[in-house]
């Protein structure tokens, strides 16, 4: 296999608050591969937005990425960068993507103006060519009328419309990685698939792989390569979205695709599964496994929390789960 | 209207109007629902669906009158025989032409419309049928007091109207929370006390206190975590075979709807475009629209390429609604009448609504082979 282009090793990340310090990141290791798509799944409170934003070292104050983290891109451990590398690295090698995306435009300039920016800094282009460019990538981005949207301010697009021009401006240096947090989550369905189409074609085309971070499991299926399910901080599982559905290791993997209603099932088919309790907050942890409290298989071991282990079988290599069933 | 019906909306219309001053001066108005009617059959549940903006929450405010309607009846919980006597009283003053006869046909059905239109209730009487429609929202942060210990969340509309003496308040309570999983420890704790699971338990347990004949939910799982909306979904189906009460529901989540309703509704554009059996609608989806709806939702398990379906477009504004189907611009079908006219929404199929020129009728299967 190919050097993976990322590679994060021991992520953590916590929030000192008043009265103690809490983990909403606990060691998280994972690869990214070239042109992949990587589904981070999970429930909110789980991690997966801390953990992205903790690639890009964006974390404020009160919270804090522990030292012996490693986020490796291109060689260089983007946590050990100064301020002034990693702004050259943020919105050019790797950009991003956030759900809301009328709060991530500046609503005084034009869209076309925003994106043309982004080239000024990273590429260095003039005004004019910047300007160029960017009604260029509205167009690819198949915006209706991209040469005109340029000159509209975000107010005058509609969500989807904004969001296209989010991913535009994502793409305008040509990153070769994509966070994209829960970048379809505020859409319609069918501008989502719109949405869903463009980033694929974009990693499959571009040569980028994209981070997709996503609490509707459905979303992955025919659209990420890999996913990693995480609860309360960590990494439960990780293979192949492929796998994930038709092997789920995970008890809480196989509890989550038991309870999520799915088109073509009715109520007077099947009842859908109720898991026990609720998911844990990051500062009333349970000692050993975090899941073991709701799990239906919990036995003497969960009370110390597993290592992440091969899912087991010939041809799952990739397949991990941190589930003492597979010791 | 059917026997069995609960609740009949007849060609409900509102439109909000576009804030005055700058450059939207001038009168207009975003077309929210535009002329939808449906039944909701007693014990069973309607679905709503559609995208953003096409009308499905302002339908169901409509409906609790938490917004008045610029035009439409609403039965509910009605004799069918009044209501009848109401529509034959109508239709004449329809045809009537002779003036002091219509003043005179007018006042009667004036009178009678009094008595059977819920939009036409008075303060007192509101409140009194208001009881037997309740409604469930998507954030219970938003929905409950947050000053207000949940004993009285739950039991202050029975107290209000006098069905349950101040005494019995606690009592009363601990049942009804019983119901939905709140341990009678609750009782005296406030909403922010609560996880949001647990919270829209208790806005689920203010809703049933007064055992409703219609719950209208808005997005009830949209703000749940992935394992807390289970939870919730079986205990509202659990509480429709106890209490035989009737669900208008609604949701953006395709999969939710499809699981909890008995027939569902599709909306576009403040208009309803099908109406069909939840299964049915599902296998075999008339209107273009829902086609493409259905076809844009990721499935699990389905190996649907989602991405490879999309097509490009958005619905058009409903401030200038254009004539015509408003589907007409993503529509894959479309013909040269459907430019011009609207077409109504008709029986297609046998209990499947559509309004589509290019689906063909076809009310009676064919039994050839």
């Amino acid at each position: 296999m190919a050097e993976p282009i990322l590679k994060v090793r021991d992520l953590t990340t916590r929030f000192r608050l008043v009265e103690r310090t809490i983990t909403a990141v606990a060691g998280v290791s994972f690869d990214v591969q070239e042109n992949e798509i990587l589904a981070i799944v999970g429930e909110s409170g789980c991690g997966k937005s801390v953990t992205i934003l903790s690639l890009m070292n964006l974390i404020q104050p009160p919270g804090f990425i522990d030292p012996a983290s490693r986020v490796l891109f291109e060689g260089r451990n983007l946590l050990e960068l100064e301020e002034r590398e990693l702004a050259a690295v943020r919105g050019g090698r790797i950009a991003m993507v956030f759900q809301e995306p009328s709060a991530s435009f500046n609503l005084l300039f034009t869209v076309g103006a925003q994106i043309a920016e982004a080239l000024r800094i990273h590429r260095g282009l003039s005004r004019e060519k910047a300007l160029e460019q960017a009604r260029d990538l509205l167009r690819q981005v198949r915006i209706p009328a991209g040469e005109r949207r340029a000159r509209d301010y975000p107010f005058q697009l509609s969500g989807g419309m904004l969001q296209r021009s989010m991913i535009a401006l994502a793409l305008s240096c040509s990153p070769s990685l994509l966070l994209a947090d829960e970048p379809t989550t505020a859409l319609d369905a069918t501008v989502q698939a719109q949405i869903l189409a463009l980033l694929k074609e974009k990693s499959s085309a571009g040569g980028m792989s994209v981070i997709f971070v996503t609490h509707d499991f459905a979303l992955i299926d025919g659209f990420a390569n890999r996913v990693i399910i995480m609860y309360a901080g960590r990494i439960l599982e990780c293979c192949s979205s492929r796998e994930i559905l038709e092997q789920p290791a995970h008890p809480y993997t196989q509890d989550l695709l038991k309870a999520i209603p799915r088109l073509g099932v009715f109520k007077d088919e099947q009842r859908l599964y109720s898991i026990a309790g609720r998911v844990p907050e990051p500062g009333n942890l349970p000692s050993g496994c975090t899941y073991a409290p709701r799990c239906r298989l919990r036995f003497g071991k969960c009370e110390v929390e597993p290592e992440l282990l091969r899912a087991g079988g010939n041809g799952k290599k990739n397949h991990t789960v941190r589930c003492w069933l597979f010791a | 209207m059917p026997e069995e019906t609960l609740l009949y909306a007849k060609n409900l219309v509102k439109g909000y109007p576009v804030k005055a001053g700058g450059f939207a001066a001038g009168g207009e108005k975003i077309h929210a629902v535009n002329g939808v009617s449906f039944g909701i059959p007693a014990n069973r549940t309607l679905g709503l669906v559609g995208e953003s903006g096409c009308g499905k929450t302002t339908t169901a405010r409509l409906l609790l009158r938490v917004v008045e309607p610029d035009g439409g009846r609403l039965y509910f919980d009605q004799a069918p025989e009044k209501t009848e006597a109401l529509e034959r009283l109508e239709a004449a003053l329809f045809r009537e032409a002779d003036p002091r006869r219509r003043t005179a046909l007018e006042k009667e059905a004036e009178a009678l419309r009094e008595g059977v239109d819920f939009f036409s209730y008075r303060a007192d009487r509101l409140k009194r049928e208001r009881l037997k429609m309740q409604y469930i929202f998507q954030d219970p942060t938003l929905s409950l007091d947050p000053k207000m210990q949940i004993r009285e969340i739950v039991t202050e509309p029975l107290v209000e109207n006098g069905l349950v003496p101040h005494g019995e308040r606690d009592r009363e309570a601990g049942k009804i929370l019983e119901v939905v999983g709140i341990p009678a420890s609750g009782l005296r704790k406030y909403p922010h006390e609560f996880s949001g699971g647990q919270r829209q338990r208790i806005s689920i347990a203010r809703a049933i206190a007064g055992h409703p004949k219609l719950v209208i939910c808005d997005e009830p799982v949209s703000s749940l975590d992935v394992s807390i909306q289970s939870q919730i979904l079986n205990l509202l189906l659990d509480i429709q075979k106890e209490y035989r009460v009737s669900y208008l529901f609604i949701a953006h989540n395709l999969a939710v709807v499809f699981y909890i309703s008995d027939e569902i509704a599709v909306m576009y554009t403040g208009k309803i475009v099908e109406r069909a059996p939840a299964r049915q609608l599902y296998l075999r989806p008339l209107h273009p629209y829902t086609q493409l709806l259905i076809s844009v939702i990721p499935e699990l398990g389905k190996k649907k390429d989602i991405t490879r379906l999309s097509r490009e477009g958005e619905p058009p504004s409903l401030i200038h609604l254009p004539p015509g189907c408003t589907f007409y611009d993503r529509c894959p079908r479309r013909l040269e009448i459907c430019q011009a006219e609207t077409p109504g929404l008709e029986q297609k199929r046998p209990g499947h609504l559509c309004a589509c020129f290019a689906v063909a009728r076809q009310v009676y299967p064919s039994s050839s082979s």
